[in-house]
């Protein structure tokens, strides 16, 4: 059926003209596709001209192999239009693709409808075609980058959100954070933040999103946040968001990506690595506790142990430490830091908490707080295994140099070594770790830990820190007992000195006097004669003149000088002779009774009686006589002297062990406590007259006899001098 | 009456000890030194009770006067009286019954002087 045109009326030339000139194409076709006319710009956009394309099948001009994004071929198109459709229906933007004349490709987009004559005759099928090319091309690329775009976004390993201010609806979102999040895109795509936290109860890191967004939200800048979630998987998330404003400059609602990054890992190393560099710094600081208390053993260990249980150190709930003693050979406990219950803990780790002390401050301000540590010093003290006891754990700790970490009552890793119950029934724990200490040439000692309290494992990385400072430990330790011994040895060495010295004085001062000595024992000799001579005859007088008082009086003048220089003239000679003593079997009280009864009556006993203590019926001792009345005058002269307003002197005899001892007793002036180490010594005298060799020699014969001589002296209270002889051998 | 010989070199002492000895009841007979004691002892009809020897003394010093009368008259107890305290060491004058340090004091001398008398003749001490 032929289509038909109006006529050529100027009205229609303009029309013509008009639709010429349009960028739309508008075809009429018969039911098959034939072309009657062509409407448009044809040229410009296919190439073709009006009177080429009438006749031709609208369906050649479409390429069918590559449909466009409709689906649709020409031929489905057109069925759209048959006969037998519902003659209501058009057909809407269907894109279908043309050839031009040059072989190129078209989009077009038809929109189509069926003309009918007035009769209801079928005139022909009027589809109007837009060339979409440029817009379809556009489209493509759009949709192209759209895709990658997603590809993109989806594939990141971070989580993207865009969301839209100010109510924070989500615009978008990638698959790695739905995952995360586990929820679908359908149900969070057009939520705010704050519904899908409600709604589902979870993620709180969109209810923190959207507060940390709402606070940055003037900053236009890039920010970045860092939060720990802790309902994203069973062990808790670090998560770090980026927070990008990506608000078009003219756009009414700004938007804004967010990444959302998991740094657990990179978290858990800084964590991991704060900590471990804080433990560092424990042992830096407990080392340097170390150098300070490095004289002083207890306050040493203590800082070990300190340093083992701060929580700012290893931070082990109690410690002891336990140090060989050679001597015994056993490994004894010493020293322990710790609660001794749960509530004691808590108040010890409050006070501690409100302080927050640091580690040097904590080693101070702990020796104050001894009493804290009473029940662990307690079970400390009852540590104490023989060094050969191989089989007990931890003598084996202590020979292998192994540390043991004892979990559930069993070496860790090593079910091999036995674990002696009483020591876990001693610590009231069967998980501890014993770490020993030791340098390469000795054995010192071993640290034991615990979390008594906590029951917190003991970590591998806790292990190696201990075995650390239990190395610095041990060579501290053994410092600090090196230099106890030096400052003992140099103590000992710095009296001996001054004993030598002061011996070398004496000896320098003995031989000088030893050359006068022998030329003093000559004159002595020689004096001696005349001395007799003089006070020979002036008693002799006395008792002749004994009616002339006053001239008496004058002689008596004569003996009394005579006996002081006979007695100075004696002491001389005793010393000059020094005896081999000549011994025999002596009851010592008689020779008291002797010594008393005859030197009572002398002159220089008037105002100082002698009392004699004697224990009857005493052991006999082997003694030379004449050398032991020697010394026994010497003391109780002594005794007299040191009582210048006059006094008793007692004399005691009694048996100690298998000794007889004689104790010369007075209530005098006593012996000044810095000359005391003298007493003994040569030419020591405080009299004004006298040579100071009196104790001297006492001294040398006490010692012939295989006695001792000693004395205790309080000044102003008096002096007590003791002979020990031993028994006569029956 | 016992008699008592008196050997010392010194004359002061020697007169002291006569005249204080004889005031305590003693006869007494002096000799200067070891030789001329000797000789009065061996001259003597009856022999001195007892002898106080000093030990330094010219031509014969004590010790060995002590030895000849030890091996002569072992029965005459000698009381040695010396300024010196170092022959007290000498193992001859152990045979000795007594060694008195001189002193211008003769107390300890007399009373040693007695003490040897009552014990070698207490028949006559007693009488």
């Amino acid at each position: 059926m032929d289509l038909q045109l109006a006529p050529n009326t100027e009205e229609d030339v303009i029309f013509r003209l008009v639709t010429d000139q349009l960028p739309d194409l508008v075809f009429a076709l018969k039911q098959n596709g034939e072309i009657l006319s062509v409407q448009g710009d044809i040229q410009g956009v296919l190439g073709y001209s009006k009177e080429e394309l009438k006749g031709q099948n609208f369906r050649s001009l479409c390429d069918d192999s590559t449909m466009g994004t409709s689906g649709l071929s020409s031929y489905s198109f057109l069925q759209q239009f048959s006969e037998t459709e519902n003659e209501e229906r058009t057909f809407k933007d269907a894109q279908l693709i043309l050839h031009t004349r040059y072989g190129e490709i078209r989009n077009l987009e038809f929109n189509g409808k069926k003309i009918y004559d007035p009769h209801g005759k079928l005139l022909s099928i009027c589809i109007v075609g837009r060339d979409i090319t440029l817009r379809k091309r556009l489209q493509d690329r759009i949709d192209y980058l759209r895709q990658l775009n997603e590809k993109i976004l989806n594939s990141l390993h971070e989580g993207m959100l865009v969301l839209e201010m100010p109510a924070l609806r989500i615009l978008n979102i990638n698959r790695s954070l739905l995952a995360a999040i586990r929820l679908q895109e359908f149900q969070v795509i057009g939520s705010t933040c704050e519904e899908i936290f409600q709604n589902h109860g979870r993620p709180k890191l969109f209810a923190d999103m959207g507060r940390l967004i709402q606070r940055t939200l003037n900053i236009s800048k890039v920010s970045h946040h860092e939060c720990l979630v802790h309902d994203l998987g069973p062990t808790p998330l670090y998560l770090e968001l980026v927070i990008h404003p990506i608000g078009v400059a003219e756009a009414r609602t700004r938007q804004i990506m967010v990444l959302v990054r998991d740094i657990t890992p990179r978290k858990r190393f800084e964590i991991d690595l704060k900590r471990r560099i804080q433990k560092l710094y424990t042992l830096n600081d407990v080392s340097e506790a170390f150098q300070a208390t490095i004289s002083q053993l207890d306050n040493l260990l203590y800082s070990v142990l300190v340093g083992v249980t701060a929580g700012k150190g290893l931070g082990f709930n109690r410690a002891f430490v336990l140090l060989v003693d050679e001597s015994e050979r056993r490994l004894k406990g010493r020293l322990a830091v710790g609660p001794g219950s749960g509530e004691e803990a808590a108040v010890i780790w409050a006070n501690l908490d409100q302080l927050q002390l640091s580690l040097p401050e904590l080693l101070k301000e702990g020796r104050r707080r001894a009493d804290e540590n009473r029940q662990v010093m307690e079970i400390v003290r009852r540590i104490s295994v023989p060094l050969d006891e191989s089989g007990h754990l931890l003598i084996r700790s202590l020979d292998e140099k192994k540390v043991f970490n004892i979990a559930s009552g069993k070496v860790t890793g090593d079910d091999g070594v036995y674990v002696n119950p009483e020591l876990m029934s001693l610590l009231q724990t069967d998980s501890f770790v014993c770490i020993p200490l030791y340098t390469p040439q000795k054995q010192i000692g071993l640290i034991l830990v615990d979390n008594f309290i906590t029951r917190r494992p003991v970590l591998f990385e806790d292990l190696e820190f201990l075995k650390n400072l239990a190395n610095q430990a041990s060579y501290a330790i053994d410092n600090a007992r090196l230099y106890g011994e030096l400052e003992q040895k140099i103590q000992a060495l710095e009296e001996a000195n001054v004993q030598l010295v002061e011996q070398q004085k004496a000896l320098i001062e003995a031989e000088r006097l030893g050359t006068i000595g022998k030329m003093a024992a000559t004159v002595a000799h020689e004096i001696r004669n005349p001395l007799v001579t003089i006070g020979g005859y002036a008693r002799m007088l006395l008792t002749d003149l004994s009616d002339h008082p006053s001239s008496c009086e004058d002689l008596q003048v004569i003996v009394d000088e005579v006996s002081r220089l006979e007695h100075i003239v004696n002491e001389l000679l005793d010393y000059a002779r020094y005896a081999k003593p000549v011994m025999d079997g002596r009851d010592i009280n008689l020779l008291i009774n002797d010594l008393v009864r005859r030197f009572g009556k002398d002159e220089r006993f008037a105002r100082h009686p002698i009392r004699e203590e004697l224990q009857p019926d005493l052991r006999m001792v082997r003694i030379d006589e004449n050398q032991i009345r020697q010394v026994l005058i010497n003391l109780l002269l002594n005794s007299a002297q040191a009582m210048a307003d006059g006094g008793t002197v007692r004399i005691q005899t009694f048996t100690r062990e298998d000794q007889v001892v004689v104790a010369v007793i007075d209530t005098g002036c006593g012996i000044p406590e810095e000359l005391k180490g003298k007493v003994f010594t040569p030419f020591f005298t405080t009299k004004s007259s006298g040579t100071g060799l009196g104790l001297n020699i006492a001294a040398q014969i006490i010692s012939a006899h295989g006695g001792e001589i000693s004395f205790e002296s309080t000044e102003g209270v008096g002096t007590t001098f003791k002979i020990q002889l031993p028994f006569c051998e029956q | 009456m016992k008699t008592i010989l008196v050997v010392d070199d010194e004359k002061n002492i020697r007169r002291l000890y006569d005249k204080e000895l004889t005031r305590e009841g003693y006869k007494v007979l002096v000799a200067s030194n070891g030789k001329e004691a000797l000789q009065m002892v061996d001259a003597a009809p009856t022999p001195p009770d007892l002898i106080v020897l000093d030990i330094r003394m010219p031509k014969m010093d004590g010790v060995e006067t002590l030895g000849h009368l030890m091996a002569k008259h072992r029965k005459i107890p000698v009381i040695i009286n010396s300024a010196y305290s170092s022959h007290m060491d000498n193992y001859l004058t152990w045979a000795a019954e007594a060694y008195v340090i001189k002193s211008s004091d003769l107390s300890e001398l007399k009373s040693k002087i007695r003490e040897v008398i009552q014990k070698y003749y207490p028949a006559d001490a007693t009488a």
